[in-house]
């Protein structure tokens, strides 16, 4: 049984990365990003998110969702809660198999905490593991606690555009 | 390895590997955000996210064979007399969550005219592909028909004269 979300993140690897989209608040976009959960059971679920290139968020968190980043390609990176980017400019090249060098590789786990995402010139993608501690779970897009990306986003979140 | 692109879908469902590559990985047009979720030699399978309430128009992928399978939302493929299904009493849950139509397939043999549509809710599917005269890029740049919208449009005339360059040089 699933009790965190780096349990969850493992079982799901470990199962052969099981694709279910629930039928529920599958599908989520905005100015910057598209989404697809690919999985959700219980307070678990994760999301594949493609973002275009040379984008960055607003600020914001996700309150009560514990989260874990996984790369999967693309030029993108992760803030820390003061708002500062790692450089990754090294890494931006490929491995041996032809996929990113860092693919695979995850981010610090996030507990709702105040975080940002900026992408280069090539965009990036990446999956999100996510526990949801209090409300059912929807999409990180939606459940989002700072300013909006653009107007698409807005019209998202009021309109509950996926139902 | 795979003859055919059905025996690829077939060898990724069981699999499920995620390996998106460097290069020409993701795609992104006025109806939808693209992910190539794994490319070897000559086969692979792009995740299509697409918008709510967007058509496609009608077009083909010449050289390529493709083969959709349904993820979730509400989208419908167009078939090749210029059609839609109507796929409405569909949109409702299975037992265990997902979506009634989730790994329901629809084919696109090299050259077949076809289209997809969305509703409200978007839409999502794979599209598995096995591209037989030139390297895997994606299948939004090889295009045959009007293009997605402005943003589809420059990604074409970029990718044409791409392609001129390298022939030139």
């Amino acid at each position: 049984m699933t009790k965190t979300v780096e349990q969850f993140k493992d079982w799901w690897i470990k199962s052969g990365r099981p694709i279910r989209p629930p039928f529920k608040n599958c599908i989520h976009t905005t100015d910057i990003a598209y989404s697809l959960c690919l999985y959700r059971e219980g307070q678990y679920q994760v999301e594949l998110y493609v973002c275009k290139p040379g984008t960055e968020s607003p600020m914001h968190s996700h309150p009560n969702v514990e989260s874990i980043s996984m790369y999967l390609t693309g030029d993108l990176s992760f803030s820390d809660s003061q708002g500062k980017f790692a450089d990754l400019s090294a890494y931006q090249c490929p491995a041996q198999d032809g996929s990113h060098m860092l693919l695979g590789k995850t981010a610090d786990r996030n507990h709702g905490t105040p975080h940002a995402l900026k992408t280069g010139l090539r965009g990036g993608s990446f999956l999100i593991f996510e526990h949801w501690l209090k409300d059912n779970p929807s999409s990180v897009t939606t459940h989002w606690e700072g300013e909006y990306v653009g107007p698409m986003h807005a019209k998202t979140v009021e309109a509950k555009h996926v139902v | 390895m795979w003859s055919n692109v059905i025996e690829f879908r077939q060898w990724w469902l069981k699999n499920r590997p995620l390996r998106p590559p460097f290069d020409q990985a993701s795609f992104i047009t006025d109806l939808a955000y693209s992910l190539c979720l794994y490319r070897e030699g000559a086969f692979q399978v792009e995740l299509y996210i697409l918008k709510p309430n967007s058509t496609a128009p009608f077009h083909s992928h010449p050289g390529v064979d493709s083969t959709f399978i349904y993820l979730g939302g509400n989208l419908e493929f167009g078939l090749e007399d210029g059609t839609f299904p109507d796929l409405s009493e569909f949109q409702k849950p299975k037992d265990n969550g997902a979506h009634m139509l989730l790994g329901k397939s629809a084919d696109a043999p090299d050259g077949m005219l076809h289209s997809v549509r969305t509703f409200n809710e978007g839409g999502a599917f794979l599209s598995f592909e096995h591209w037989k005269e030139k390297e895997p890029d994606s299948v939004v740049l090889n295009w045959i028909g009007d293009p997605d919208g402005e943003t589809h449009s420059k990604i074409l005339d970029q990718n044409l004269n791409d392609n001129i360059s390298e022939r030139i040089s």
